[in-house]
């Protein structure tokens, strides 16, 4: 009896090594690359502790590298199913996935991982490979792109990224890529050692540090454009977007005919507000590469900013055709034709998007505005009304209704909809305006008149004129002669050639009794037609 | 006390289920079957596109309306590539609901491409004569007082040119005792080289492209010299249009009350003109002081078809502008003084114009209850619309019942007007073909025979006609003023000749009594004169002559 009570304590004061112990020993195992003798001791931490995540994940880590991929993988999904979202453990079981030649699976495990953002080992990388082994070699592009941004000075990325372009039958694109990889391999091993330094920086969050470490790249006069590329790359994902310009600007002066510097100096430019000075190196960058969606897209996108939409159009029709699934090239494009005066081609790119059920607010009214300059107000009412329902809080949604219903001659059935504008947009003054011509048409003119002086204070110039004009007529109606014509009066200062105001106070005139007056508004009228007909 | 009981409830019944009064085609039966031409199909050409107008007129005072059809024609028939098979159509009135074709027997024929029509009896004769105008010389037709014409458009010296007439009107402007004459002009075409144009509408390739990008043709005003000829006054009486708008159809009216006939002239896609009568032989533009030349919102329309009429009873004739699709037709609204307000959304007939594109247009009691209502005729100019746009070539007819308070409801419906086909109307008039006592339309139309709709209801009320006969005014009476007191309700009609789109209206004034059974009846001749006639009986047709002693009324006691 006592000797078993002997064997007893002794197996209890074994098992009092704790899990955390156990952990902490297999660590120094897993740091020597002494994967089995971690496997044993992690197995016993998970016999005290069957769900300590932190065991399995080592566990599996261990028999990933000895490649005991069941096992690995028995670890890994106990991860993900205690402690979600268990990035690192998705991306492991993505790799066993690709080694047991399950590309489909592997997407599953890394997409949510290079969607997440978190940076976890070279998720991107796999991902790609992933579908490329998938025969998707199109998705696999942008996760490799994703991963190139991560590590822009590793020149096997941009050769993979040249195969898949070679494979998509994108000669130039594919042309380029390698060009790139050639010129990274012969970056100097001392710029890529401080490039991946200055990565560790920023991705620690320290970016005085990550500056203190490239200075040596950006200080020098004779810098590698490719060098420079990278370095520029690694500071604008960390926000450092001045240095990056900088790093960008050069390399493009260095080489005009580096692609990847005109770009990236103009998407950087982009980013930074800076749209009118983006454009020359967008442009540029188009021009040496044409077939690049990317920069077909940026540069569409600068046009658009600056207001230059036929310029705009032909980048973004490559971009689009590059990619008929880019709703945000979508809705640019559709922009590019309204502007240029191509209503249906913008309607009917629009109309796609608008019937899905993730339409945003901004394509519904883009749309509207498009089938109203393409003729179709019915359809474009069809469309506000969908828009208002959908979006029941968004007040330029019911003002699109509001207006399409006006366009129509329908102004009573438009005054609900101005007066939800207002409530939602309180002193919206194109709503006034609105909503005071439905109360003028009605016959309500003292009601009229109470919204057209909200709309005459606030408002463009157009809306001010229409305000002015509306407010005139209902004072009229009203017989309130002296103040009608003190209200166009007014409007003369803004207005000097405007003939609608002339017309109107020429009537006030008249019921004045001030016929000379009326006849030398109508001989104005007169002399500003013929200088328009000139 | 049950039959007291059964009995009002079948009155109740009765009223409850009063058919609404309604309009029937019987264009057909009445032997209206001739189609009105207007170019080819396909309206290649602005000159293709506008139609043709419809006058009523007794022209062998049989006291039944005939009725004058006129008729385009093609370019080829113009060019003289084809030999004219197309012509006017003179239609007589039998009494029995059929009209019979008395064209060629009256010598009324026509010539070349017909556009309006206005029926008047210009020399004071007692027989109403006619007037057409055409793409190129105008006619002018005599009545012989033998169921026949004689062309004296030479002698008149109203031939006018080879340009593009449209809607003339007949008035007494100088206030001599004779009917002057006005007729716009349209555009200058050319008809021996058409260009083939081709535009954009709302995104649609259309050829009939126009007026916009042809200059303007001149608008004529003629005196009537009272001996058969006329002398050409325009540029001495200030109505020369200078500016070349495109005008489309006239009338006189005094709109301010002065006593004097003012002068409207639509313009297609210009300001409208007012001619304001100033009483010594000439005229003053006013349209734009006056707030008539543009809508209510600025903007120029396409002017087409004119109705005046004093809608709201107060004492001033107001006056309705039909328009091109997608603006809405306007209603002028006669404040007095000469000056007008849009109204055309206030009083209901803004929105439900919206959609079409209009011609003849009238005010009318259709159903006798002593409130004007509104016809509107229908149809677009591209036939290239259908199946493209929401718009269509085809479109119904519009009826507005006038409900009081200054305000028309939308009875196209309940009228019958929507059971009948859709089509492209132009010119248009009402009259009381069947002397039942309420008012028929005739509509002409584009490619088709004309509808004839005859009124089925509207004599349920009372009505009373007025036939005036004016003595040292002019004989038909165009520019008296009528005004009617029946039931303690008062309206006022004026006599014109020459309105709606191209077409002129029954001669007789006609006044839905409602359910009073007599009426007071005054009459202000033109250029002085009144003549009162007290409890009249509802129900029929009365003739008042000017009396013989000179007037004790001064014209600035018109109104």
């Amino acid at each position: 009896m006592r000797y078993a009570g002997a064997i007893w304590l002794a197996l209890g004061c074994w098992a009092a090594e704790s899990a955390a112990d156990l952990l902490r020993q297999a660590e120094r195992h897993l740091d020597k690359e002494q994967f089995a003798e971690a496997e044993a001791l992690l197995q016993r931490a998970l016999k005290i502790e069957p769900a300590n995540v932190e065991a399995l994940y080592r566990l599996g880590y261990a028999g990933f590298r000895q490649r005991k991929l069941a096992q690995a993988r028995a670890s890994f999904t106990s991860v993900v199913k205690i402690a979600p979202p268990a990035y690192n453990s998705r991306y492991f079981l993505g790799r066993i996935a690709l080694l047991e030649n399950k590309p489909t699976e592997a997407i599953q495990w890394l997409v949510p991982v290079v969607n997440s953002r978190e940076r976890v080992f070279d998720a991107a990388a796999q991902l790609s490979g992933a579908y490329a082994a998938a025969g998707e070699p199109r998705k696999a592009v942008a996760p490799l792109q994703a991963a190139i941004a991560q590590n822009p000075w590793d020149h096997s990325l941009y050769y993979r990224l040249g195969q898949l372009h070679q494979r998509l039958g994108e000669e130039a694109l594919a042309r380029d890529a390698f060009q790139q990889s050639t010129r990274l391999r012969n970056t100097s091993r001392e710029d890529v050692e401080i490039l991946m330094n200055v990565a560790q920086a920023a991705a620690g969050g320290s970016s005085a540090e990550a500056l203190r470490r490239g200075a040596p790249i950006l200080g020098r006069a004779d810098a590698d454009p490719n060098a420079l590329v990278a370095l520029g790359v690694i500071y604008g994902n960390a926000s450092l977007h001045a240095e990056a310009m900088e790093a960008f600007a050069r390399a493009s002066k260095r080489d005009d005919k580096f692609f990847q510097a005109h770009f990236n100096y103009g998407l950087a430019l982009l980013k930074a507000g800076r749209a009118r000075e983006a454009l020359p190196p967008l442009a540029r960058a188009v021009e040496l590469l044409p077939q690049s969606q990317d920069a077909n897209t940026a540069l569409g996108l600068a046009a658009v900013m600056n207001q230059k939409y036929r310029e705009a159009v032909a980048p973004l029709e490559e971009a689009f055709h590059a990619d008929p699934a880019d709703n945000r090239v979508r809705s640019l494009l559709a922009t590019a034709y309204l502007r240029t005066g191509a209503p249906a081609k913008a309607a009917g790119l629009l109309r796609e998007v608008s019937e899905s059920a993730s339409a945003d607010a901004a394509s519904l009214l883009l749309l509207v505005e498009a089938l109203n300059a393409a003729e179709d107000p019915e359809a474009a009412l069809q469309t506000a009304q969908s828009a208002q329902k959908r979006f029941p809080n968004l007040p330029q949604a019911h003002m699109a209704v509001a207006q399409q219903l006006a366009r129509l001659g329908r102004y009573q059935e438009a005054r609900p909809a101005f007066q939800q504008t207002l409530q939602l947009a309180p002193g919206h003054s194109e709503a006034e305006l609105g909503l005071a011509d439905t109360l003028q048409k009605a016959g309500d003119h003292a009601a009229a008149a109470g919204h057209y002086r909200p709309a005459l204070a606030g408002g463009s110039p157009a809306v001010r004129l229409a305000a002015r004009l509306g407010l005139a007529r209902s004072l009229v109606a009203q017989r309130q002669l002296e103040l009608a014509r003190q209200t166009l009066e007014e409007g003369l200062a803004e207005h000097p050639t405007d003939i609608t105001i002339r017309m109107e106070l020429s009537r006030v005139y008249a019921r004045l009794g001030q016929k000379e007056r009326a006849a030398e508004q109508t001989r104005i009228i007169e002399q500003l037609r013929a200088g328009a007909a000139r | 006390m049950r039959s007291s009981l059964l009995a009002l409830a079948a009155g109740f019944l009765l009223a409850a289920t009063a058919p609404e009064v309604a309009f029937r085609d019987v264009a057909r039966k009445a032997g209206l079957t001739d189609t009105i031409v207007s170019g080819g199909p396909k309206k290649n050409y602005v000159l293709e596109v506008n139609g043709s107008g419809a006058c009523w007129l007794d022209y062998d005072n049989d006291g039944y309306l005939d009725l004058y059809m006129v008729n385009g024609a093609t370019l080829d028939d113009l060019q003289g590539r084809t030999r004219q098979r197309t012509t006017n159509h003179l239609y007589r009135n039998n009494g029995q609901g059929a009209f019979i074709d008395v064209t060629a027997k009256a010598g009324v024929p026509g010539r070349g491409w017909g556009f309006g029509c206005v029926a008047a009896d210009y020399n004071n004769d007692g027989r109403t004569d006619l007037f057409v105008t055409n793409f190129g010389p105008n006619l002018l037709y005599l009545n012989r007082g033998d169921a026949t014409f004689e062309d004296v458009t030479a002698k008149a010296g109203v031939g006018g040119g080879d340009i593009w007439h449209a809607g003339a009107a007949f008035g007494d402007y100088d206030l001599d005792g004779d009917l002057d004459l006005f007729v716009p002009g349209y555009l200058d075409f050319n008809i021996a080289r058409p260009e083939l144009k081709t535009c954009d509408y709302r995104g649609v390739k259309v050829h009939a492209c126009g007026p916009l990008g042809y200059k303007g043709a001149p608008d004529a005003l003629y005196r009537n010299n009272g001996d058969g000829t006329f002398q050409d006054v325009t540029t001495q009486a200030g109505v020369a249009d200078r500016k070349l708008y495109f005008g489309f159809q006239a009338l006189f009216e005094d709109f301010d009350g002065d006593g004097r006939p003012d002068l409207f002239v639509g313009n297609d896609s210009n300001p409208n003109y007012l001619y304001k009568n100033k009483g010594d032989g000439t005229f003053e533009e006013v349209g734009l002081a006056a707030g008539i030349a543009v809508s209510g919102d600025g903007k120029e329309m396409s002017s087409m078809g004119l109705a005046a009429g004093d809608y709201d009873a107060d004492g001033l004739i107001d006056l309705f502008v039909t328009t091109f699709a997608n603006d809405n037709y306007i209603l002028f609204h006669n404040d007095g003084g000469g000056f007008f307000t849009d109204v055309s959304y206030p009083a209901g007939v803004g929105e439900a114009t919206v959609p079409f594109l209009g011609w003849a247009t009238f005010f009318f009691d259709y159903n006798n209850d002593g409130r004007l209502d509104l016809f509107c005729a229908n149809g677009h100019v591209y036939p290239e619309v259908d199946g493209v746009l929401k718009e269509t070539y085809r479109q119904p007819l519009q009826l507005f019942r006038n409900a009081g308070q200054g305000k028309f409801t939308d009875v196209s419906r309940e009228a019958g007007l929507l059971s009948l086909a859709p089509q492209s109307a132009r010119g248009g008039s009402f009259a009381d073909f069947d002397n039942d006592g309420d008012l028929d339309i005739i509509v002409s139309l584009m490619d088709a025979p004309p509808l004839l709709l005859e009124n089925t209801g509207g004599n349920r009320a009372n009505w009373l006609r007025v036939v005036l006969s004016g003595v040292r005014s002019n004989r038909m009476g165009v520019g008296a003023r009528v005004k009617v007191t029946a039931g303690g309700a008062v309206q006022h009609a004026a006599m014109r000749a020459g309105e709606s789109y191209l077409s002129s209206n029954d001669p007789r004034l006609h006044f839905g009594l409602g359910a009073a059974d007599e009426a007071d009846v005054e009459v202000r001749w033109p250029g002085g004169g009144l003549d009162r006639i007290e409890g009249v009986k509802a129900n029929r047709q009365i003739t008042i002559r000017q009396s013989s002693p000179p007037p004790r009324y001064t014209s600035a006691q018109f109104l």
